[in-house]
Order: structure tokens, then sequence, then C-alpha cells
């Protein structure tokens, strides 16, 4: 076990805090968000479409945020994805905690997955709690 | 010896003369290459013309022109971006021309440069034209080069969310393609590329507009490049759709030319049309640039229907492998199956008990309480709107405690929808009908475009979902030739509830149909009805209950427009190798105090995939009037 909290730790050590990265990017969903309103499900129904600005490349869905610090592009990604990171965390392992493992940079995903279900209740620590302050909790248990 | 010396002379003239014509030739090339900027135009344009680029198919195809029989090609962008010449009126060989010019220009911006604009277009003119980098003025394509660095693919998938079965437009489903990265560089599906197709609608507009617009022509469709999680949670998760996933066998080259052509298509605005022109027709139009002779577009010439486009993938060998990716639902009763019923009780108990409190669970071994915990926490998940998110945290907190999975996670299988009958149908029936007047034995014929009715074979679809849109029923006697039916649309949505999740039914059938008057006549009537209520599953039956409001229009009883209370009852049972249903409808008109009862029965037996045989009957009763047909039909999907 020494051994892999030391690849979880050489791993966070090798980029920025997300606290130093200071996203101040509106990382504003909350872990268990409600559904989508009204507005978007007859809109994708009928006519199979969206609204507001096209993107075409990475930067999408970025919410303003410098996506190229990979602790920043983590937590975009957490932002979107709470719901299913939470609960691959909870059973320590699943498809979206591993990208998120990725977007981190960590080399040991199996480690990464085994100390953050350990830790599971300091990450998620209610239901009201954001992107942000998970990302934060995650690198503070890692 | 002189004939030696003959042979060297010999060889020495062939020597000289290759070198005069090689010279020549070459000299011809260089003239053009290195005379004025306008000859060597002058040149490619010439050549152009003697080799018809203009309308060869892959030229068109980059263009995406709309060819129809006696019309002018038509190009479905409708964004003067997307054009070089500048021309009010689209021509062909005017684009090429232009564009060759703007090729060969010396003085051009990265923003004007065909290569950087357009690098499907700029490759295949070189190609075609044998133009050699040389003579291509040397521009760097910053914005191109940086997008192509990041979208690094290395397969290609098509990528098919399933019906959505409370979503009466989207139940035809979508289609959009994945660009994975090689894998070395990155494992995760999830953060793969997502090439999406969608009309660009306004906000403003209200409901009715959307699907009047979006049905004809009025808004704006673009290509546009998501994170490929973001469509999984839409469709997977917050839709509950079936996500089929199709690798397509696309080479090297053609990921170059498919990306090439993508980056044409940035901020390119298309016509949109829901039901032709819409998401599945251009991905197969983008498809259609990427290989050479590929003929997919083609064969689509009226309604795309995505299952459709995914079929003919299939026949013109596109499709290497599959994924299948269930639905939150589906993944939950896929995996309550195996739970016994005190496991069963403690998934409900979970919903609204602290895990600390539900007692059952501490007699159960690890194993079980990890899937009892995973299967609750989905249930929650799926019941948003009752179960507060702080029970579903509570779920997952107990969860974190139990440890990774001991056992391996059950497969989940499901139909391929591609294996679905095909959505054109034609029945042919035989049989007999009678009145309270006279009887007759007839035939009758039906023709629907679209798409699945509770009476085809189920297949690759959902059970409990019907949309038939345009269905026309001709019945032919011995002497007459009447319309039986005609109904513009008919939705059936019935999704089961049980203990787990609490959905509503409903349907909505509007169009005109043959029924009885007061003189015991067989007229047409316009007709509208919507119901909503419950249906209920007992073994392989479906139960429903549904009540509504009924509107007819008829003519024979001096005008009026009766309306009331509808109630509709029935028994369904869906299976692969049988579908059956039992019905009983009763609409009474306020207006009149007439009651009108009908009691249908059907059974069918696929046969293959494309045919299948089937019973009808049909007793019905106004007032004092009867109606009765029984039938023995054929259908054939195509």
């Amino acid at each position: 076990m020494k051994k892999v909290s030391m690849l979880v730790a050489g791993a966070a050590l090798a980029f920025p805090m997300l606290a130093s990265a200071n996203p101040g990017c509106g990382l504003g969903s909350q872990v268990f968000e409600g559904q989508e309103g009204v507005f978007a499900h007859v809109l994708a129904a009928t006519t199979n479409g969206t609204s507001g600005n096209q993107t075409f490349g990475m930067t999408s869905g970025t919410l303003g945020c410098d996506t190229s610090k990979p602790v920043v592009a983590a937590a975009v990604f957490l932002n979107d994805n709470m719901d299913q990171v939470a609960e691959d965390m909870s059973q320590g392992e699943g498809e979206a905690l591993d990208a998120l493992a990725e977007l981190l940079g960590v080399s040991d995903k199996d480690a990464f997955a085994a100390t953050t279900q350990q830790h599971f209740n300091q990450i998620f620590t209610s239901e009201t709690a954001t992107a942000e302050e998970v990302m934060a909790n995650i690198e503070s248990v890692i | 010896m002189f004939f030696f010396l003959r042979l060297k002379k010999s060889i020495r003239c062939i020597v000289l003369f290759l070198c005069v014509t090689l010279f020549s030739v070459n000299a011809l090339v260089s003239q053009a290459a290195e005379g004025p900027r306008s000859d060597i135009i002058e040149y490619y344009q010439q050549k152009s013309k003697q080799l018809k680029l203009a309308d060869n198919q892959r030229w068109k195809r980059m263009l995406h022109v709309d060819e129809r029989l006696f019309r002018a090609p038509k190009s479905l962008v409708v964004d003067s971006k997307f054009f070089v010449s500048g021309e009010a009126t689209f021509d062909l060989e005017a684009e090429l021309l232009a564009t060759l010019r703007l090729l060969l220009e010396q003085d051009v911006t990265e923003q004007d440069a065909v290569q950087c604009r357009f690098p499907a277009r700029a490759r295949w003119l070189e190609e075609q034209l044998g133009i050699s980098q040389q003579q291509i003025v040397k521009v760097d394509c910053k914005q191109y080069r940086a997008w192509r660095q990041e979208m690094d693919v290395e397969t290609a998938w098509l990528i098919f969310p399933s019906a959505h079965l409370n979503s009466p437009s989207s139940m035809f489903g979508h289609t959009l393609l994945r660009l994975d990265p090689p894998k070395s560089k990155s494992s995760s599906t999830l953060l793969a590329k997502a090439v999406n197709y969608a009309a660009n609608v306004n906000n403003k507009d209200f409901e009715l507009l959307y699907a009047y617009k979006g049905l004809f022509g009025g808004y704006p469709g673009e290509f546009s490049i998501v994170p490929y999680h973001k469509k999984v949670k839409e469709y997977g998760l917050i839709e509950k759709r079936d996500i089929w996933e199709y690798r397509l066998n696309l080479t090297e080259d053609e990921i170059d030319w498919l990306l090439r052509h993508l980056w044409e298509l940035r901020d390119i605005e298309f016509q949109y049309f829901f039901s032709s022109k819409n998401c599945s027709y251009q991905l197969l139009a983008l498809l259609d640039v990427a290989r050479v002779g590929s003929q997919l577009t083609s064969a689509f010439p009226r309604q795309t229907i995505p299952v459709d486009t995914v079929r003919v993938l299939e026949q013109q060998s596109w499709i290497a492998g599959h994924e299948y990716r269930p639905s939150q639902a589906r993944e939950f009763y896929e995996l309550a199956q195996n739970l016994n019923s005190d496991e069963r009780n403690a998934v409900i108990a979970l919903q609204s008990q602290s895990p600390a409190e539900v007692a059952m669970m501490e007699s159960m071994t690890l194993e079980r309480q990890q899937l009892v915990v995973d299967i609750a926490y989905k249930l929650a998940r799926i019941n948003k709107k009752t179960v507060s998110s702080k029970q579903a945290l509570e779920i997952l907190k107990f969860r974190s405690s139990l440890g990774k999975r001991s056992s391996a996670p059950t497969d989940i299988y499901s139909q391929r929808p591609e294996k679905s009958h095909y959505s054109n149908r034609l029945v042919l029936a035989a049989g007999e009908y009678e009145n309270s007047n006279e009887s007759y034995d007839g035939l009758y014929v039906s023709y629907r475009p679209a798409f699945h009715s509770l009476d085809d074979a189920l297949r690759g679809f959902s059970p409990g979902a019907q949309i038939n849109f345009l269905e026309t029923e001709l019945f032919i006697t011995e002497d007459e030739l009447l319309v039986r039916r005609f109904n513009v649309l008919d939705i059936r949505s019935l999704s089961v509830s049980d203990r787990y999740i609490k959905q509503l039914s409903w349907q909505v059938v509007g169009g005109a149909e043959r029924k009885l008057n007061m003189l015991g006549e067989w007229v047409m009537m316009p007709h509208l009805s919507a119901e909503a209520g419950r249906t209920v599953r007992f073994g392989p039956l479906q139960a429903y209950a549904l009540a509504g409001l009924h509107l007819a229009y008829n003519r024979s009883a001096g005008p009026s427009l009766p309306a009331g209370p509808a109630l509709d009852i029935g028994l369904l049972w869906q299976s692969l190798w049988f579908t059956s249903e039992l019905r009983y409808e009763f609409d009474y008109s306020i207006q009149d105090h007439q009651e009108r009862e009908a009691l249908r029965f059907n059974a069918q037996l696929p046969l293959a995939q494309n045919w299948s045989l089937g019973v009808a009957h049909l007793h019905e009763q106004f007032e004092t009037q009867r109606y009765r047909e029984s039938f023995l039909k054929l259908n054939y999907y195509f």
C-alpha cells in the first residue's frame, strides 16, 4: 500500500494544485443536479436541435477555463460528470473515474481508484458540494 | 564491327531523341510553372476542363450538391463562406475554376488560402491535376495545423442513441460520429470527440414553431465537436436512451479526408430538414467525402431515418464491430433481475432509509451487499424527482465502505437496432366485413412510410412504443375502392410502471377513419384523440388503461363536432417470436349523447426480418348499429 500511495503522490506533485491553478471560471455544478429543464428536452425532441454557440474542438464546454493545465481540465470534466464520478468512486472503479484519472495524469489508475474510494466521505462531503470543492478534496487525499 | 557502330549510332539517336522530348515536355511544364502566374492558372484551368473535373462526383460531394432530376444542381450549404467564386447562383464549374485560381494565387493570407480553408478541395485538385507542391505558394496554415494536432484520430465510430420512448420525435433516434485518438494516447472513450450535426434553433421560438421550422428547413444546421462524455450524458443518462456504437473501418487516408473536409464545414450553415436532410444524412455526406466511390447519401433521396443509415453502412461494408451502452433504466432492470425478493425489498428500502437502518442488509454476503447498493443507487438516480440528492449520497457513502466489487460485472446484451424490420410497411390483407345491412368479402392494402407499430415484430425496438406516420389504408371490394383510413400520426407510448419506476403511458392519434354513423353507413370521419394512463406488467403480458379526450367530425349527422371522454383498456403481448393485442375502446359524445365502442384483436407471427403474418379482428358498435371485420394479413417491410 505504501508503494501505491507513493505512485499517487508522485502523480499529484507533477502538476499544480487546483487552488494554485485558480480556475476562476464557474465550475459551479453541484454533485447531484436536478434534471434538465423542460426547454432543453422539448428542443432535443422536436428538432434534434441545440441552441447557443456551436463549438469545434477541444476548448468546447470549458466554460472559459484554461484547460491546458491538467488539474483544470479534470475539474471541468468533473463539473460535467459529478454523478458518474461519484458513483464510480464509491465503487472503486469505472469509466468516468478512469477518465478523470487520465486527465489528472495519474499513472496508476487502480491505486487512484482505491485511494479515492477509501476517502469518499472526505471528497464528496455533501450533496451541495461544487466541482471545484470536490476537486480540491481529491487533491488533499492523493 | 560495323554492326556495332550502327547500333551505337542508333542508341545515340534514341537517347538524343528522348532528351529532346523530355526537355520540351519539361520546358512546357516549367514554362507554365515559371511563367507568369496567370499562365499557370490558365494551364490548370484548361486541364480541369479537359478532365471534366467540375462534373466529378467527388467534387459534387465536397460541395454538398443535392442532385435531383430535372433541376439545376444546388448545394445544401446555404452559407456564402463555403463558396469561393462569389457567384450569385451556384455553379459547379465556376466554383472549381475560382478555387483553382485561389489555390495557385501568389499573395494569399492564411485566412483566404484554399489549402488552409478548404484542405480537402486543395488535396483533391492537386491530385487530380498533378499540381506539384512547388507550384503552390507556401502558406503556413497555423489554425488548421493546431486543430489537426488536437484531432489526432485513429478510429471513427458511428454512434446511434436509439429511440426515446417518451419523446415522440426522437423516437426515430439520432446519430453522431465519435473520433478516437490512438489507444496509446488516451484509453478513455468518454474523452474522445463527438462530431454532431444539429439544427441551431432560436430559443425565442415557441414549441410548435420548433416542430414546423425543424420539418421545413426553417433552421440552419451546423456541425459541432464536443467531448463524447457530454453526449453520453445527454442521451444515456438524461434521456434514458440505449446507445449503440459502431466502429467504422476507415483507413488512415480516409480519416485524413474526413478531417480535412470536417474542417471545411467549421461554422458552415446548411439548411436543416428534420425528416430528410437531418443529422444522419449529413453524417453520411461527410463519410461520402472520406471514401472514394462511397454511395451512402444516394440511398436516401427522401426521408432519412437514423436506424436506416446504420443498415446502409452495414450493407456497404463500413462496420467493423459494435459496442452497446445500455441506458440507466435498462441497466437497472437487467441487474435487478438477478435479485431475490429480500434483496429487492432492500433496494426499495434504500430509497428512503439510511443504509444502517436497513436490517436485511446485514444477513447478506459482501458481494450481494455491493450488488444491492449499486442497484439501489441506479434507481435513486432514475427517480431523481422523488428520491433526494441527500439520500443518493448516503447510498454512495455506504457503498464506498464496501470495497471494490468482488464479482465480475454482468454483461448486458440487447437486440441490435439495425436487425429490426425496415421502416416502410406494406400490408396486404384478405377477409370479410359486415354491418347491420350487408356483408362483403374484400381486400385491403395499407402503406406506411415510417416507423414502427405495436403489431410489428419487436426485434430491435422498445416494447410498448409505437410511432406511425402517414398510414393509409385502402379497401377493395368487387365494386368499389374506399379509403378506409388515413392517419397522419399515431403514437403510443406504453411505458410500464412498477414498484421501482412510475411512468406515464400516453397516446395520440390524429387523422381520418371510416366509422359507422347513425344510419349504419360507413363514413370517413376526421378525428383526434389524446389519452394518458398507466401500464403494468403481468408476466409476459402488459395491461394498460388510458383515459382522455376524443374529437371527431361527423359530416353526415348535420355538421357536428362530437367531443367527449374516451377510454382505452387493453392487454399487450410482445415477444421476439409473437405479438398480440386485445383492446377495448370507448368514446362518448357529450353533444349527441352517443356512445361508440370497439373491440379489437390482432396477433402476428414474424417470419423473417421483413415479413410477418397476422390476423386482425374488429367489432364496432355505435348506438344500434354494428360493424365487424376479420382479416388475414401479410406484412412486408422495405
